[in-house]
């Protein structure tokens, strides 16, 4: 009994300190240079501004996190996004109370995503080109739902009461994309079930050895996923009044750098959940930041291109050493 | 032509080729021979340029030569053809053959296509071979991609072809077209270094014979007076591992039901043929066979890895049907995979998350972890197996043997009563392969029964209580490991004419 498990090395370096933390650090000087260049932005009222902006980044950057976490892509998010916030429009304007609205177009998400995760499984395909499909599935449903138009007249008024709705001064889309989070985490990082989701993302094959069943991992995976994106959906059409049939668009590609960003600290190389938000974050103060100092959207977009490559390229050439 | 001298190649302490002293001239057939792990392999990259050797010289017509790429090796003149295709599946054979090679050009830009088939037909038909010229390769006959991949060989001036297993994949009529081909290349002065296990087929198309053994050039023998018999014994070394284990109490094991029955089990890959075998509780069964002999596929067939094409599986007597890995747990049969990175680690998880990983249920309740239990179980099975690393490293900045202990908790706490154990001891040292084999016999005298792979005879001879030795595709023989020499079972391992593939 002498030798116990005892850590191999003393302690991390330094240099593998600053890679794990390095986004952690952007984010900071990020931030304080905002702070100083920029008069009201280190107040509570932007913060909150902040965490309302980046709701519904995060809940669908979850829903990513997920996916990736199983080793596969969901290039559909955008489009169930969109899907979801006409879908819950349309069943409020029906005359659906609004809990229930938002509760069956989260779980026809979750329906949808797990007929995509059968497919991509059952057939063994690319979940790359199939959710990149059934994206355009998604859409159509969504512009024939929509009548190929964004939705807004005859939305009841309580539709808006939860997306512009706060708890004490903090918006609800805020605290709903903390639960949101705090839930995917207690998953991913607690339970079973999370060990077998990296298990299925880290070796597949020695996943199936040790006897986890691939195929139904990765299908709760796709319709965890979906219901994410739709659920993103519905609170941003709550939270605008309106619905609009590709309302996803931008959303899907931030998300996805957010979780790749993600992906440079803490677990490194593996998709985690509060690396997802540092990500969000990041993406979510740079644009809150060039805003207030008056940089027109397309230069912000660029920029925000740039940082995100810059972000992943610094991180990469940190693991040459 | 090629003179090989004092080649040396170490991993780590150990030496894969010791003092290698070879000469090859032109025209000639030299066979390469020996157990697997003797050398050959390691022999055969530092030829092509895939390995450096950390001493020796390899010579070409005197000259002193440095292969550090498989491009420069080419550029000496030496090709090297591998078991596995090299060639581009979905490419003409006429463009695989002139792969590399200047093109003809129409006006000096397009491709000439049709006097480059022209030139493909006279090519083929000058070696004495015939195959569609306009067909992709991955549409062609196992035999005849490996003929193209020759005859692309013979088109670069090749002057030394070394052929790896070049017949694993052929049937006999196929062998014949191949060896006219090595002929009528050797006629014209290139020399070839022939690796096989099959040895009817060494002594039919070698003129010489070198025998490898851990590492050394142990004997050359010529063809003309040597006997298959006489390869055997210069392969194993007369005497080597005879040490048979004591007396193993298997008396017992007979009379008891079996855990694991095996009949004429074959995969729709071909891989294996017919597997027939019985475990019984309280044994280790061990399981033999040269390089392709299937040992591998068997124990991923009886796990649900690779599909069947016949054959039985019954476990305590119940004939489960088409296996799945997640019931053959279930049904008490766990594998230890040959390869531990694709077969058992998830390297960017914890060590803890890799080691409960077959036991979640134990080590949580109501859905969430049991951080407790799981400690508990890390101090348990650390100080048991001596892991070094801690719970929350990840388990690829552990070294190799590290990871095997880390599989090897994983698997005993799942408390499997089949353990399927592929390579166990495969690159970990002497401390922890004496500890790898004390589990698996005191789980076996606990009742279990192990059936145990290992490329290395001596090794089994001294963990088994039974053999089991297959041979391309087949179980050809179980053996009760009372006064078993290696000689014995390797006669029984090489393939008897008459039986190759397909």
């Amino acid at each position: 009994m002498r030798a116990a498990i005892r850590s191999a090395r003393l302690g991390p370096s330094l240099g593998r300190l600053l890679r794990v933390y390095g986004l952690l650090v952007a984010l900071l000087a990020l931030a304080l240079i905002f702070a100083l260049l920029i008069p009201g932005f280190a107040t509570t009222t932007n913060m909150l501004n902040v965490s309302l902006q980046i709701s519904d980044l995060v809940t669908l950057a979850t829903g990513a996190t997920i996916i990736m976490a199983v080793a596969e892509y969901d290039l559909s998010i955008g489009a169930m996004a969109g899907l979801g916030g006409v879908l819950a429009a349309e069943l409020a304007i029906a005359g659906l109370p609004i809990p229930l609205a938002f509760a069956l177009t989260v779980l026809a998400g979750a329906a949808f995503g797990a007929v995509v995760g059968a497919v991509v499984t059952g057939f063994r395909v690319l979940s790359f080109i199939t959710t990149l499909a059934a994206g355009t599935v998604l859409s159509g449903i969504a512009l024939q739902v929509s009548g190929g138009a964004t939705v807004f007249e005859n939305i009841p008024a309580s539709f808006t009461d939860f997306g512009q709705g706060t708890l004490g001064s903090v918006p609800d889309p805020a605290i709903l994309m903390l639960a949101v989070l705090a839930l995917a985490w207690v998953v991913l990082s607690q339970t079973p079930f999370g060990r077998q989701i990296y298990a299925v993302g880290g070796n597949e094959m020695a996943a199936r050895i040790a006897g986890i069943r691939v195929r139904r991992i990765k299908i709760i995976a796709f319709s965890s996923c979906a219901a994410c994106a739709a659920l993103t959906g519905a609170v941003l059409a709550s939270r605008l009044g309106s619905a609009s049939p590709d309302g996803g668009g931008k959303l899907f590609l931030q998300s996805y750098a957010a979780v790749f960003l993600g992906m440079t600290v803490f677990t490194e190389g593996v998709p985690n959940v509060w690396g997802t938000l540092v990500g969000a974050v990041l993406i979510g103060i740079l644009e809150d930041g060039l805003t207030m100092k008056g940089v027109a959207t397309p230069l912000q977009n660029i920029l925000t291109g740039l940082i995100i490559v810059a972000a992943v390229v610094v991180q990469r050439i940190g693991q040459r050493d | 032509m090629l003179r090989v001298e004092g080649l040396t190649k170490r991993f780590g302490e150990t030496a894969a080729l010791d003092g290698i002293d070879l000469a090859l001239d032109s025209g000639e057939v030299l066979a390469l021979v020996g157990e697997n792990g003797a050398g050959k392999s390691t022999l055969v990259k530092l030829l092509g340029g895939i390995y450096l050797p950390d001493a020796g010289t390899i010579r070409i017509d005197d000259r002193a030569i440095s292969l550090g790429s498989p491009l420069q090796a080419r550029t000496a003149g030496i090709t090297v053809i591998h078991q596995d295709r090299q060639l581009v599946p979905r490419l003409s054979v006429t463009e695989n053959l002139f792969l590399g090679s200047p093109q003809p050009r129409r006006a000096g830009l397009l491709v000439d296509w049709a006097a480059m088939r022209v030139r493909a037909e006279r090519v083929l038909a000058d070696l004495g071979i015939t195959l569609p010229v306009a067909v992709a390769a991955r549409d062609l006959p196992p035999a005849d991609q490996a003929l193209l991949e020759i005859a692309r060989a013979s088109q670069a001036r090749t002057r030394i072809l070394i052929l790896d297993e070049p017949t694993a994949s052929l049937g006999e009529r196929e062998v014949r077209i191949l060896f006219a081909l090595i002929r009528r290349l050797q006629a014209q002065g290139t020399a070839f270094l022939y690796v096989s296990h099959r040895l009817e087929e060494v002594l039919e198309i070698a003129g010489e014979v070198a025998v490898l053994r851990n590492g050394r050039l142990v004997e050359r023998l010529v063809t003309a007076e040597a006997s298959r018999a006489q390869l055997i014994q210069a392969i194993t070394g007369s005497g080597d591992g005879t040490d048979a284990r004591p007396a193993a109490p298997i008396s017992a094991g007979t009379a008891r039901q079996p855990l694991l029955e095996v009949r004429d089990l074959a995969t729709r890959d071909g891989a294996v043929r017919s597997a027939s075998l019985t475990l019984y509780p309280g044994e280790v069964l061990g399981l033999f066979g040269l390089a392709g002999a299937g040992r591998t596929e068997l124990l991923e067939a009886l796990f649900g890895l690779r599909p069947l094409a016949h054959g039985t599986i019954a476990i305590k007597g119940h004939d489960l049907g088409a296996p799945v890995p997640h019931r053959q747990l279930r049904a008490g049969m766990a594998l230890l995979g040959e390869d531990r990175r694709r077969h058992g680690l998830i390297p960017r998880a914890s060590l803890r998350a890799n080691m409960t990983l077959q036991t979640l249920k134990a080590h949580s309740r109501l859905g969430l972890m049991r951080a407790a239990v799981e400690a508990r179980t890390m101090r348990e099975q650390g100080a048991a197996l001596e892991i070094r690393g801690g719970p929350g490293q990840r388990v690829e900045t552990l070294s190799g043997g590290n990871q095997q202990k880390v599989l090897f908790a994983r698997l005993l706490l799942a408390n499997p009563r089949i353990l399927l154990c592929d390579e166990p001891t495969h690159a970990v040292d002497i401390g922890t392969r004496r500890r790898i084999h004390a589990l698996l016999l005191e789980r076996a005298r606990q009742g279990c029964g192990v059936l145990f792979v290992s490329s290395d005879l001596p090794e089994l001879l001294s963990v088994s209580d039974r053999l089991l030795v297959m041979a391309a595709g087949r179980t050809v023989a179980t053996l009760a490991n009372a006064g078993l020499d290696a000689e014995t079972v390797m006669h029984l391992s090489y393939p008897a004419p008459g039986t190759a593939a397909r």
